[in-house]
């Protein structure tokens, strides 16, 4: 689906991948992690063609995404963090963007409205920021392109709305389509991710489906005094202290924590990887 | 897919493009009435014509184009307006279709009541002649375009700063060249006065308006589709104008 090959990418001397290698295959929803400035909104970008790399190449179904030809934007969305909305309804909204996407569904948009508690007869330019971001986030959803692109998605959301953003993205995912959320709120979407990619010092530090993760770490809150033997990672926690560990054969499946393994993968990035190279 | 043009999807970028412009376009295009009322209210010959045409010339010759690309002012408008799935030649052309066809056409029809027979001889467009007229005017439209491309919003700013230091060089070039032009024997070019007749015919007056309006929009169009042409063939001007840099 998408492919990234030796990407290399500046802001003037600020170097923010070096030599990045990174593919994301369809039928995936993809969680993208990393610190600030470790370059997600910036690998967004340019999978969505805004920025041009300075040496590599993002290619999307066969497009290189620096041409940003009609066809593959056509079949990518992005939403950013920060986005403007025409003041206008959004019933117009609808009717002067949708054309541009060929597999824009009414149906989906309007079950993921109501999902929301929201109906399209609003006016873009009365809405809160929260209400602003949920209203677009169903437009990107509908649009059933191939290719969706979230950054930072749950921001401004109230609770509710975001335990309801799980359920939408869940909805709306299909076998060909390829979701990838860039967050820092990782419990927002936990048990809607399924492959986890971290990025740090301008490479890929970790890049794993939740079900290999599981196989292969455990995780889990000790008593202080009752570390386990071999831990990878441990942190302090309300109870005492939360460990990773590598999983063995007598063990069973832990549910994962995503924020314990983000902490892991920057703390010993090296430990974490061999506990995936032999079982 | 062409995904160079499609005549379909640049319809849609152009209704796209001036459902976000339009109230700046009414905007622009209500404050001309007003000058007209101002200038009816004097006489649409004599001094209220030039007023009349240099008002018009400013406003849709000038600071309407020079906005063509002024509602990029941050990343974010620029990632809606960059990501909408057109080509680069359909959303450069829409966006001068709105900025610059539609201006170009306001201030026709704001020039209209000094395009009659009556207002010829006192017009400061017909006291020149037609070829430079229509030359200068679609340079500066052009030149408008091309600021507002470029610098976006800093785009009139930055042509008005250009035109002055223009017309200062003019001024100090015409005043030392003027020893030497006095001694040449120059045939000026026909002007427009002469061109028409000094009998007033409307007829043959309609038919000149019509060359000069026809003469204004292909011409320009033409220049204009070659200029954008060009600047989408260079690298450089090209991320400049895209504004590729999103952070």
């Amino acid at each position: 689906m998408v492919t990234i090959s030796n990407l290399q990418f500046n802001y003037g001397s600020h170097e923010v991948f070096s030599n990045l290698n990174l593919t994301f295959d369809e039928g995936k929803i993809y969680g993208l992690l990393g610190m600030n400035g470790a370059g997600k909104s910036t690998l967004l970008y340019l999978m969505s063609g805004l920025l041009f790399a300075k040496q590599g190449s993002v290619d999307f179904n066969g497009h290189n995404m620096s041409r940003r030809s009609p066809s593959a934007l056509a079949d990518l969305f992005i939403v950013p963090e920060e986005f403007d909305l025409p003041a206008m309804t959004f019933e117009r909204y609808i009717k002067l963007n949708a054309p541009f996407y060929p597999n824009f569904s009414r149906e989906t948009l309007d079950r993921c409205l109501q999902g929301f508690g929201m109906t399209a007869d609003m006016n873009l330019a009365h809405l809160s920021m929260g209400q602003k971001k949920k209203a677009f986030v169903c437009f990107a959803l509908a649009c059933n392109t191939r290719l969706l692109l979230m950054d930072e998605p749950t921001n401004g959301l109230d609770i509710p709305s975001k335990s309801q953003f799980r359920k939408v993205v869940a909805e709306c995912m299909t076998d060909n389509r390829t979701i990838i959320i860039s967050t820092h709120q990782v419990r927002d979407v936990e048990n809607l991710i399924d492959h986890i990619a971290i990025l740090g010092n301008q490479q890929l530090l970790f890049d794993m489906s939740v079900s290999q993760i599981c196989d292969h770490l455990t995780f889990a809150d000790c008593k202080l005094g009752q570390q386990p033997e071999g831990a990878i990672y441990t942190q302090p926690s309300a109870l005492g202290s939360a460990v990773v560990c590598k999983r063995t054969a007598a063990d069973s499946e832990t549910p994962l924590d995503i924020e314990l393994l983000f902490n892991a993968v920057l703390a010993n990035t090296e430990s974490v990887k061999q506990a995936f190279a032999a079982k | 897919m062409n995904n160079w043009f499609n005549i379909k999807r640049f319809w849609l970028v152009v209704q796209h493009e001036f459902a976000n412009a339009w109230i700046e376009i009414a905007i622009f295009a209500a404050m001309f009435p007003l000058s007209y009322i101002i200038a009816q209210t004097n006489s649409l010959t004599g001094k209220a014509l030039p007023l009349l045409f240099a008002a018009a010339f400013i406003l849709y010759q000038w600071a309407l184009p020079a906005r063509v690309f002024a509602n990029m002012k941050s990343g974010t408008q620029c990632i809606s307006y960059l990501t909408l799935p057109a080509s680069n030649a359909e959303k450069f052309y829409a966006r001068l279709l709105i900025y610059w066809l539609l201006p170009t056409l306001l201030f026709l029809l704001s020039c209209s009541p000094a395009l009659t027979p009556e207002a010829y001889r006192s017009h400061v467009v017909y006291n020149t002649d037609l070829v430079i007229s229509v030359g200068v005017i679609l340079m500066q439209s052009n030149a408008a375009v091309l600021f507002g491309t470029l610098f976006r919003r800093f785009g009139l700013p930055l042509l008005l700063l250009f035109e002055a230091l223009l017309l200062v060089s003019v001024i100090v070039i015409s005043i030392s060249a003027r020893d030497i032009t006095d001694n040449l024997n120059f045939e000026p070019a026909v002007s427009i006065v002469e061109y028409v007749g000094t009998e007033v015919d409307n007829d043959l007056s309609f038919a000149r308006l019509k060359q000069v309006v026809a003469a204004f929009v292909c011409t320009s169009a033409v220049v204009n589709i070659g200029l954008a042409r060009i600047l989408f063939s260079r690298k450089r001007l090209r991320r400049a104008m895209l504004n590729t840099n999103v952070e």
